[in-house]
């Protein structure tokens, strides 16, 4: 089966390091594993390939660089010039990552009469309108309509997302896909404890407002105050960067919580980092009124396959990825109190530790992996249509 | 129709053109709307087969020659002096002489014809020569002018962008057939484009009425119509054929069409003994061409993107096998997949491959394939899409349109 995977959005580069250009790789490793032969159709081809994918073949139009209206005209021009370059080639299927401007999966499934795939991992409309600027909004609905209407299977990161494309496109075919983890590139950590004069919680992820970092902080000095010896005290871990940074600096400082500020590393180094740990926090905040968690949170499932026992906030996704005191430390979100409480009972329990690590370990495996998140879009498909040619 | 009626000048290479069925159509139906036409033809027929549509067309053509002597050359511009247009020529001396020869002599006689002839716009067919001749003339005498392009005329590797890029920022806008060519032609001219609209070529629906395909016989016969040449796609056919009948597929192939390769595609079908399957039938009138496609159980048109980049744009005789009900199969070359959509208004295959074209072939055959639910999608797309009416009012309305700064 010829698969193209079709990601048009030059914000995602194919080849490189953002949480979004691993989550394209994984998906084409995992149809690579399904046995597929892919082609890569892409806006921005990025410059960091893995040597796994040394044999990927990719094919990229990049949109020509023009302001305002006309660049998002571009965006699309750019997005069909793939879609000619498919027709040339021919495909079995079409899975597509969704983004704003691109028709492409409606006109091949259309074209082509193949079954067909439509990620979509956040209602960008909405994002690109609040976080960027976005001038043709009937445009860029038309083409989610269109694509949503068309796939055979849309399949949404998330409930909210779900939700967020039914709203838009009754009709659409939708499928709950979270994201999962590479089992393979992250191994697991290996037993017991790294230090003997200290424990370590890692944080996994970008230095913005809503991850919670500040809440970590506190709870990490709450539990130190109280923790009966050097030994069961914590230090913290952050790997990635962000607008928040100095902040978390100055508080972590104030708060007298040893900090080590790693900085944005390749996602290849991630798993070293974590493996040095003894333990890693998801600590998100609270849901405000009107907002929908409507992300899948990579880090759980890395956490999770690193066999790192977790103490995650019980929001959004969360409770649905970790099993209270099985797989995971559920606590209430934006409540330091709750996460130092877990902290302590966490670094008193040596036994709890390494169970909680090897169970995250077994569930990542068995249940979220990126090869089992992929057989559970492709089972949706209809049954398989003639391949684009005959 | 009265001369007072301010008037389209249809500037065309050749006409009549045999091949070129769908400036006829394209005339009448505008002659229909109440359009006075007048055609200007710069060079004479040079094939003595005509279609029977051709009378019906009502426009006067006027040819327009081009001097072999300079003493005729200075006739023209006496000519143009008479005409007025001294003044003109003057101010668009340098341009004149700067194009090529037969096209600036050509341009002015152009201009002196069209003179005192109450035209208000030109249209071209073709964004090659004729539209050069009209770019000038246009200058000259202040007639706007627009042009279709479609594929030969964009896509060949002789195709001069500079060329192209300054004919459509003159004009007072495009038309292209299909929505590849305009994607094309966006991205290669970003800032020329502003005008350039999709207008798909027109068919009479009247002239092809639609009936269901009949049942397959014992031997399944498939028809292919064009001019014999690279972009067509026929030498991929004739192996493709060669591989069904070894397969015990029984098949009467009728390729319809002159050209330079119809030795080459004898003597293919001569090396692989295919004789009594495969039948070059040569050039056919139209009223032939709707017997063909009558008597046809599927029509193919294999095109290819030929080896200096000239590529078939959307065969018009496609577009009538698939408002007639035939079963269609045809490849991914730049606009055909917008009407031939894989399963759908017939198949689609991948192009210059013999193999997928037989497996085409036996798929549109197979008992499972449903070739009338296939052929009416078919009709139901070309009656929405290619309705010569629809074009020809399209046509109009923009060369009525104020011209808009770019």
């Amino acid at each position: 089966m010829h698969v193209a995977y079709i990601c048009a959005d030059p914000g995602v580069p194919v080849f490189g390091t953002k949480g979004s250009s691993v989550h394209v790789q994984e998906i084409v490793r995992a149809w690579r594993v399904a046995g597929a032969n892919v082609t890569v159709y892409c806006s921005r081809l990025g410059t960091d390939r893995p040597d796994d994918l040394d044999d990927l073949d990719v094919v990229e139009v990049q949109p020509d660089s023009v302001p305002g209206p006309a660049r998002e005209q571009a965006l699309e021009d750019a997005a069909l010039a793939l879609v000619d370059q498919v027709l040339r080639q021919g495909c079995g299927l079409v899975y597509e990552r969704y983004s704003l401007f691109s028709p492409a999966l409606s006109v091949l499934a259309r074209v082509l009469d193949i079954p067909s795939v439509l990620e979509v991992n956040a209602p960008l409309i909405e994002e690109q309108q609040k976080y960027r600027e976005l001038l043709d909004v009937r445009k860029a609905e038309t083409v989610l309509r269109r694509n949503a209407g068309t796939a055979d299977v849309v399949a949404c990161v998330s409930e909210p997302v779900v939700r967020w494309v039914h709203a838009r496109v009754p009709r659409a075919r939708t499928l709950l896909a979270p994201n999962g983890v590479n089992t393979e590139r992250i191994t697991a950590r290996r037993h017991g404890r790294k230090n003997p004069d200290h424990l370590t919680v890692a944080f996994v992820g970008t230095l913005k407002p809503w991850h919670g970092v500040p809440d970590l902080l506190q709870a990490v000095a709450l539990a130190n105050s109280t923790a009966p010896g050097p030994s069961r005290r914590w230090a913290v871990r952050i790997i990635g960067d962000g607008p928040g940074r100095m902040e978390l600096e100055q508080l972590a400082g104030s708060l007298r919580v040893e900090t080590e500020f790693i900085g944005a590393v390749r996602p290849a180094d991630v798993p070293a980092l974590l493996h040095e740990c003894d333990a890693a926090a998801a600590p998100y905040p609270a849901e405000e009124e009107g907002r929908d968690d409507y992300f899948s949170p990579l880090k759980v499932y890395e956490y999770m396959a690193a066999a790192m026992p977790i103490i995650a906030s019980s929001v959004g996704q969360i409770p649905s990825i970790l099993e209270d005191r099985r797989t995971g430390i559920l606590v209430p979100p934006s409540e330091p109190a709750a996460l130092a409480a877990a902290l302590t009972r966490v670094a008193g329990d040596p036994a709890l530790r390494e169970d909680l690590g090897s169970r995250a370990r077994e569930e990542a495996e068995k249940r979220f992996s990126w090869n089992g998140v992929l057989s559970r879009i492709t089972a949706a498909l209809p049954v398989p249509r003639q391949a684009a040619w005959p | 129709m009265s001369p007072s009626e301010p008037g389209t000048a249809y500037v065309l290479k050749m006409y009549p053109r045999f091949s070129e069925t769908f400036i006829v159509s394209e005339i009448l139906a505008r002659e229909a709307a109440g359009d006075r036409i007048e055609i200007f033809s710069l060079l004479p027929p040079n094939d003595p087969r005509f279609h029977s549509e051709l009378a019906r067309v009502q426009a006067p053509v006027t040819y327009i020659d081009r001097p072999l002597k300079t003493s005729d050359l200075w006739e023209c511009f006496h000519a143009a002096g008479a005409a007025g247009l001294t003044g003109a020529l003057g101010r668009n001396f340098a341009e004149l002489s700067a194009a090529a020869p037969d096209d600036a002599v050509r341009a002015i006689n152009l201009a002196v014809a069209l003179q005192h002839r109450n035209i208000r716009h030109m249209h071209v067919h073709f964004a090659s020569g004729a539209t050069s001749v009209a770019r000038l003339a246009s200058a000259i005498t202040g007639i706007p002018y627009s042009f279709t392009a479609h594929a030969v005329d964009i896509f060949h590797d002789s195709v001069n962008s500079e060329d192209l890029r300054i004919k459509l920022e003159q004009a007072h806008h495009a038309v292209t057939i299909s929505h590849f060519n305009l994607r094309y032609l966006r991205r290669r001219f970003p800032a020329a484009t502003a005008r350039l609209h999709l207008v798909r070529n027109g068919l009479d629906l009247d002239r092809f009425p639609y009936r269901d395909p009949r049942p397959l016989g014992t031997a399944v016969r498939i028809a292919a119509v064009g001019r014999l040449v690279e972009k067509k796609g026929f030498q991929h056919l004739l192996p493709a054929a060669a591989e069904l009948l070894d397969a015990g597929f029984r098949l009467d192939l009728r390729i319809a069409g002159t050209g330079v390769l119809a030795e080459e595609l004898e003597a293919t079908i001569e090396r692989l003994g295919l004789g009594d399957h495969v039948r070059l039938i040569g050039a056919q009138t139209q009223d032939q061409v709707h017997e063909l496609l009558d008597a046809s159980d599927i029509f193919i048109a294999p095109c290819v993107v030929a080896a200096d980049g000239n590529a078939d744009g959307m065969p018009t005789v496609l577009l009538e096998a698939m408002a007639a009900g035939v079963p269609c199969i045809s490849t991914a070359v730049t606009g055909i997949p917008e009407v031939v959509r894989n399963g759908s208004t017939g198949i689609l295959a991948q192009p210059a491959n013999p193999h997928f074209l037989a497996r085409a072939i036996q798929k549109m055959s197979s008992p499972g394939t449903d070739r009338v639910a296939m052929t009416r999608n078919a009709r139901a797309l070309i009656e929405q899409d290619f309705d010569v009416r629809r074009q020809a009012e399209l046509l109009r309305s923009l060369a009525l349109a104020e011209r808009r700064v770019a």
